[in-house]
């Protein structure tokens, strides 16, 4: 079995997440913050330690600006929910996943606030004349910009235009749901208000694990409110983090998995993490650039590149080509249009999407070879 | 050894920032639950020595936790006392959270 899905959800993970998620359930099993015995401080260290990893991994000193939601979607709708004001006008790009999208266009629709969206290039570029136009020509309050695009693997310029964003004053929301774990992220460089993450993608989490990061004097509304396991004798939601965000019992055995991922990323570094899937992105790309009918999507595997590689058949639909990847060479892919409908009207696939394959770091050279060979045969067998 | 004073966050998170700081400096210390003389939260805090009392506070402050931190001292079985702004000084960890 060849599974490149990894965009979706990495898998596998590393050994020590399901150790340390067992140990939990086995050995600890209570609540964080809420009673006081020792079960129950265990648990508070689990989600301490989640807490500081990934402030770690983000370069951020002070770990209760990591707020843990369900997963990104969650983050983000807190995120855009929490910050935008009646009559805002919004910059986003049209690369941007469903989870940004969706909760930006019922807000338009909802007459609360106006939309500018920045289009990109057929390879997924950001137009950046477009926004230095539209900078001058308008005021904006927020912007919601992906990081890197779950459809073709561009890692899109932010030390460019978050810079141009905050000379105007625009408070900047970032969807790192395909970057945290895949590149190196420096927060306190990158400069974003809030940058949101998963944990079940390129952090090697479970599912059910997400968050994001808060920069220092970023206060957005909390989604939900509710017990904190603090200030109980209060009847309002206690102001400090990270419980103004958290009400509600956690997930803890994901976190416990989650601190497990972020440990092992650490320790490896990212930088080793992105430079092996770089290699086996790059054999990718030029593999399949080799079979004829066959077309590639995105900026081209000699850039710095996410492990996400999209692309159609001539004689094949997406759906055609990953139901034989599945059922007569055993690879796992994913076809359609990703969430992201906006992203494939820029690269020229709607409604038809492509075929992604996102490999991942536990993947091996020969399983790219065997995968270009098989994508190789079938075109070759395909009727005309 | 007596550990009858007690360092109070109002979240967790300090709570386990400052358990991981103290234990670091190999400073005596326990996890009890927040006396309900002091506090009507659920939580936890940290409770240590008062011979410790200034090492304690030295290390608080160089990390510099937000929010309200404060420290009692156990005076009689259900007593307690305030002492942190004796300590601190007006200008320091005096905030409402």
């Amino acid at each position: 079995m060849i599974y490149l899905d990894n965009a979706a959800t990495s898998f596998p993970k590393p050994p020590a997440i399901l150790a340390a998620m067992t140990h939990y359930a086995t050995a600890i099993g209570a609540s964080p913050g809420r009673s006081s015995h020792r079960l129950a401080a265990d648990a508070g260290r689990l989600v301490f330690q989640a807490r500081e990893q990934a402030a770690r991994l983000f370069n951020i000193s002070d770990s209760s600006r990591i707020i843990f939601t369900k997963n990104v979607t969650e983050a983000l709708n807190l995120a855009i929910f929490g910050l935008v004001q009646p009559g805002d006008r919004v910059l986003t790009t049209a690369m941007e996943h469903n989870s940004v999208i969706r909760p930006l266009r019922y807000l338009e629709q909802e007459g609360r606030i106006t939309l500018d969206i920045i289009p990109a290039t057929p390879t997924g570029k950001p137009d950046l004349e477009y926004l230095k136009h539209q900078l001058q020509k308008h005021s904006f309050q927020l912007a919601v910009l992906n990081h890197g695009s779950n459809v073709t693997g561009n890692i899109f310029p932010l030390a460019e235009i978050i810079p141009l964003l905050k000379t105007e004053g625009i408070t900047v929301i970032i969807d790192g749901a395909q970057t945290a774990g895949a590149i190196p992220i420096d927060l306190r460089k990158l400069d974003s208000d809030i940058f949101c993450f998963t944990g079940h993608k390129s952090l090697f989490g479970p599912q059910g694990t997400g968050g994001f990061v808060l920069k220092e004097g970023v206060l957005p509304s909390p989604l939900i409110r509710g017990g904190t396991g603090s200030r109980s004798e209060a009847e309002y939601q206690p102001e400090f983090l990270p419980d103004y965000y958290e009400s509600g019992t956690p997930n803890t055995i994901g976190l416990a998995g989650l601190a497990a991922a972020l440990m092992f990323i650490n320790q490896t570094t990212v930088e080793e993490i992105h430079r092996r899937e770089r290699e086996l992105t790059r054999k990718l790309w030029q593999g399949l650039g080799t079979i004829t009918g066959l077309r590639l999507y995105g900026p081209g595997a000699d850039q710095d590149h996410l492990p996400i590689i999209s692309f159609t058949l001539n004689q094949l639909t997406p759906a055609e080509i990953a139901f034989n990847l599945d059922r007569h060479h055993d690879i796992m892919v994913r076809v359609g249009l990703h969430c992201a409908p906006l992203a494939h009207k820029t690269i020229g696939t709607f409604p038809q999407g492509t075929v992604r394959l996102a490999p991942g770091y536990f993947n091996t050279d020969r399983e790219m070879e065997t995968v270009i060979e098989a994508i190789g045969k079938m075109a070759a067998h395909s009727p005309g | 050894m007596n550990l009858d004073t007690y360092l109070l966050f109002n979240s967790i998170h300090y709570v386990m920032k400052a358990e991981e700081l103290l234990k670091d400096a190999r400073i005596i210390i326990d996890l009890v639950p927040v006396p309900r003389e002091i506090s009507s939260d659920c939580g936890m805090c940290i409770a240590f020595s008062e011979q410790d009392l200034r090492k304690v506070i030295s290390l608080a402050s160089r990390q510099g936790f937000p929010g309200e931190t404060r420290i009692y001292r156990r005076m009689a079985r259900h007593e307690y006392q305030r002492i942190e702004k004796e300590i601190f000084g007006s200008e320091t960890n005096s905030g409402t959270g």
